[in-house]
């Protein structure tokens, strides 16, 4: 049976986060006037910050993950800022022991008597926004590509790597369909490359949430999107479960027309595979 | 026979997962042959310190002479993760293991004890979590607890955390039983792999439960061990820590 290898230090999986990061970004996103960039940057820390939490034991991190950023608008190319600028590929307790900075943020935390208190609490950050330029869509998943290429034959029994994908508009660059199913074409023994894309939009129109079928979908870009997005495996509809989001067989993991709400979630979502030993 | 005269004889094994060292194994069991008290806890591997939390709570347990009802374990949970998290604020932790240790640790937790009267010998427990006792006379299950069916394992159960904050209500979420003992009888405590396929093996596949009991009896742990992993690759046991711990009443 597909996606139920086992994630341990000998046998990691990897995360790709391929993001969009274009001159639209810019633009103000759900309530509050947050720009798309500022809010999907600050996801991708955050579940960086998660990632790393789930191999810590003790002060040690396991490196039961691989991690990539890859950001697409004026360039196409690695994200991470700071001291991992530049790198591709990076092994989970690099990323723990390396972020940009250290911010300070409020965080409530249980006061014994069943409320909440607020307490300083230290918030690593990897990645800044950036919003520049065009949508070279096809150049990102060529890069994404050429990472799997590395990186798959060294993993022949790993859970396969799961692909994240954040935009808010088409391709510049032309169709991305035929590389992107280079991509979910390429496995691991335990099954096919995960590719999930979330698109986002700054307009209220109605999003649309792991469909399993076309039949709601707006228009050609949306059926492009969905037909490059690979079918949630049982673990990762259950951490669907999880959060609320109840999702039918088959139902694809793909985003339409998300909110900031659809962007915290596809990323809770789409980095929970099981079987963490 | 005076309960006291009875004789207790008891046998163990302690595993970690598959591809670990035993040394990262977060499972743990104590005993106390004199207080005739027996128990085994089962560290949160995604919690912080839970392999030291579980020894320090069984070893405590086994110790002591009370911590057999609800109302015992909030004050004592509370001195003894008190004990566990000052060993945190002494170091300067980077900020993930700083993180973790802010929710602190936690574990599923069975104990066991027999109190001896003059007629009798009666049982009794305590357990929080899904680590679990399971009494059996005449080769019949006739106490499982906290959890007697194997569905009812893999889900989020209560556990007892280390951190003060955590500790509001616990009392209530401790299950607290008690029975007599037959000669003979036999009780076994065990974490939650192995206590799902024990559950489920008793009633699907009652040889492979005797050839573990014949092991238990021959303290036969290179046996075990291939047992153990014989029936993790035939994914009849989740791989995860193993404690068994089995008290055999003569």
């Amino acid at each position: 049976m597909p996606y139920t290898a086992e994630i341990s230090r000998s046998n990691p999986t990897c995360f790709i986060f391929l993001l969009d990061q274009s001159g639209s970004m810019s633009e103000g996103f759900g309530e509050g006037g947050i720009r798309k960039a500022d809010f999907v940057a600050d996801v991708v820390n955050r579940t960086l910050h998660d990632l790393v939490i789930r191999c810590t034991r003790m002060e040690e991190i396991r490196n039961y993950y691989h991690i990539s950023i890859i950001g697409y608008g004026a360039s196409v190319g690695p994200a991470f800022s700071g001291s991992l600028s530049g790198r591709a590929h990076v092994p989970v307790g690099e990323v723990a022991d390396l972020p940009a900075r250290l911010d300070s943020r409020a965080k409530k935390v249980p006061d014994g008597a069943g409320g909440l208190v607020e307490q300083q609490v230290r918030f690593p950050v990897w990645m800044d926004p950036t919003s520049n330029g065009g949508t070279p869509m096809c150049d990102a998943f060529g890069q994404v590509r050429s990472l799997l290429e590395q990186w798959l034959p060294e993993h022949r029994n790993s859970f396969p790597p799961t692909v994240l994908h954040l935009t808010d508009g088409e391709s510049t660059d032309g169709d991305p369909s035929g590389v992107a199913q280079q991509i979910i074409s390429m496995s691991t023994n335990d099954g096919p490359v995960l590719l999930f894309n979330c698109h986002v939009s700054s307009r209220h129109t109605m999003k649309i949430e792991y469909p399993g079928d076309e039949s709601r979908l707006p228009d050609d870009f949306a059926r492009t999107l969905f037909r490059i997005s690979t079918p949630l495996p049982e673990a990762f509809r259950r951490a669907a479960s999880d959060i609320g989001l109840s999702t039918a067989e088959g139902a694809r993991g793909f985003v339409f027309n998300g909110d900031p709400v659809s962007v915290a979630q596809f990323f809770e979502i789409g980095t929970r595979p099981a079987n963490l030993r | 026979m005076k309960g006291s005269d009875w004789h207790l004889s008891v046998a163990q094994f302690l595993l970690p997962k598959a591809g670990l060292l035993a040394s990262e194994c977060e499972d743990a069991t104590a005993l106390s042959l004199r207080q005739r008290r027996f128990c085994v806890a089962d560290g949160a591997t995604e919690a912080y310190d839970s392999r030291r939390w579980a020894k320090l709570l069984t070893r405590y347990w086994a110790a002591s002479n009370h911590l057999l009802t609800k109302d015992e374990f909030e004050p004592w949970l509370a001195r003894l993760g008190n004990h566990l998290e000052r060993r945190w604020s002494r170091k300067t932790l980077p900020w993930y293991a700083e993180e973790k240790a802010r929710s602190g640790a936690f574990a599923a937790f069975v104990g066991l004890a027999f109190i001896p009267s003059e007629e009798r010998l009666v049982w009794q427990a305590v357990a929080v979590g899904d680590s679990c006792l399971v009494q059996i006379r005449e080769g019949v299950i006739v106490t499982a607890l906290p959890i007697s069916e194997p569905e009812a394992f893999g889900y989020h159960p209560a556990l007892l955390p280390s951190n003060r904050q955590r500790l509001r209500g616990i009392g209530e979420q401790v299950t607290v039983a008690s029975g007599d003992t037959a000669q003979h009888d036999t009780f076994v405590l065990l974490t939650d792999a192995i206590a799902a396929w024990y559950l489920r093996s008793t009633a699907e596949n009652p040889l492979r439960v005797q050839e573990l009991a014949r092991l238990l009896d021959a303290r036969d742990t290179p046996g075990f061990e291939s047992f153990v992993e014989r029936e993790r690759a035939d994914k009849s046991l989740r791989n995860d820590d193993v404690a068994v711990l089995r008290i055999t009443v003569d």
